[in-house]
């Protein structure tokens, strides 16, 4: 119990302090700004695996409804949650899950090899239909249109997946002790 | 870490509660609104208040939001319809401002007095709803600490490469974190954090006196 909680709270909170790391800009992707915090949501995932990982996410999506400005760019507070990407946020959650549970389905096949297609499959694919529906709800666009609106995030998140599953593979090599 | 905070002490006097469920009915309203004008008015009467609350620096915690929004009305005009566009914007502006108002008006504490209210039904079940306090506490009190380790981090980088660092530094970062989140739980532990006393888990909360009710 003591152990769970610890690890739940560490996580998030690491989650929000990849905020504070600088963001990147991708020249290939028009100048789009990055940020590490989706890393850290998969790597929530792939680490803690998918409940202790998805507890992780929604106490951090808690955190920022108590108003801590724990998102990347200091935001934080309730208007995250009638903002455009609210999508984004909230699909954190299911995206963790499905992470957690997609790499524990496939870990048999190589470590890094599950974790990239994990977080591909939650980090990319899932987190995208949350953030695409969300957006098209908030701005009453239509799906399609919406779509194209988030397209320029997909390299950095696929760059941040390829991340994620190399960063697993290390953390898992560093701590071979560490079972979920 | 931007922190927001309004001092204005009449908007600062409302609880927290009423500010919460006054903020989720305008959203509801508003999402049901479809007319600009009315949409213009709110926005104006939005912007009025941040004047009188001395909080017209606000208005920064837009331009995160901007860039998406001007991405959808961008889209509304291609598909020829730029007055439903001004409506998503004008609905959303005055929505993200008035949402952080109630933020930066509303002390952490008084948040999470509200939060425990809204997790009594678990308690009523026989639930403990320890354990959550106990980690947005910890998430609270780690956030700061990690980030002074990134730092520390970066500058250990800085003393040995000429370079900017990288996502290296990520790995040693996180197995530092899943160590300090082995020692917490000892103490924790230790310290009987998730014992009941007499059914009550307020006896000995690890929340300081201050955030407490």
């Amino acid at each position: 119990m003591e152990r769970t909680v610890a690890r739940v709270a560490l996580f998030a909170a690491l989650i929000a302090a990849l905020g504070l790391v600088p963001q990147i800009m991708l020249p290939f992707a028009g100048g789009v700004p990055i940020t590490a915090q989706t890393l850290g949501v998969m790597l929530a995932g792939l680490v803690l695996g998918p409940w202790r990982g998805t507890l992780a996410v929604l106490l951090l999506i808690v955190v920022v409804a108590l108003g801590a400005p724990v998102l990347a760019g200091g935001r934080g507070g309730l208007g995250v949650f009638v903002g455009p990407t609210v999508g984004f946020l909230l699909g954190w959650a299911v995206a963790t899950l499905v992470i957690g549970w997609a790499y524990q389905v496939m870990a048999s096949r190589g470590v890094f090899l599950a974790g990239l297609l994990a977080s591909v499959l939650g980090g990319i694919v899932v987190l995208y239909v949350c953030g695409i529906v969300g957006l098209a709800l908030v701005t009453q666009m239509p799906l399609l249109q919406a779509a194209g609106v988030v397209l320029i995030f997909i390299p950095g998140d696929i760059l941040k997946a390829v991340l994620a599953a190399l960063l697993n593979r290390e953390i898992r090599r560093a701590r071979p002790e560490f079972a979920d | 870490m931007v922190s927001l905070s309004i001092h204005r002490p009449w908007i600062r006097a409302v609880p927290a509660g009423v500010k919460l469920a006054a903020l989720a009915l305008i959203s509801v309203a508003l999402f049901l609104i479809q007319d600009p004008v009315i949409l213009a008015v709110v926005l104006l009467a939005t912007l009025v208040l941040l004047a009188e609350l001395r909080a017209l620096s606000l208005l920064r915690t837009l331009r995160p939001v901007g860039f998406m929004l001007l991405l959808a009305f961008g889209a509304h005009l291609l598909l020829g319809d730029w007055l439903v566009g001004l409506v998503v914007v004008l609905r959303i502006a005055s929505l993200v401002l008035l949402a952080t108002i109630v933020t930066a008006s509303t002390a952490l504490s008084e948040m999470l007095t509200v939060l425990d209210r809204l997790l009594a039904p678990l308690r009523w079940m026989g639930l403990s709803t320890r354990p959550v306090s106990v980690a947005i506490v910890m998430t609270l009190r780690f956030i700061p600490l990690l980030a002074a380790r990134w730092q520390e981090l970066s500058r250990a980088w800085h003393a040995r490469s000429p370079r900017r660092p990288t996502w290296r530094l990520v790995t040693p970062f996180i197995l530092t974190a899943l160590d300090d989140a082995d020692h917490a739980a000892t103490a924790l532990a230790a310290r009987g954090a998730f014992r009941l006393e007499n059914g009550s888990w307020k006896e000995r909360s690890p929340v300081s006196p201050s955030l407490r009710r």
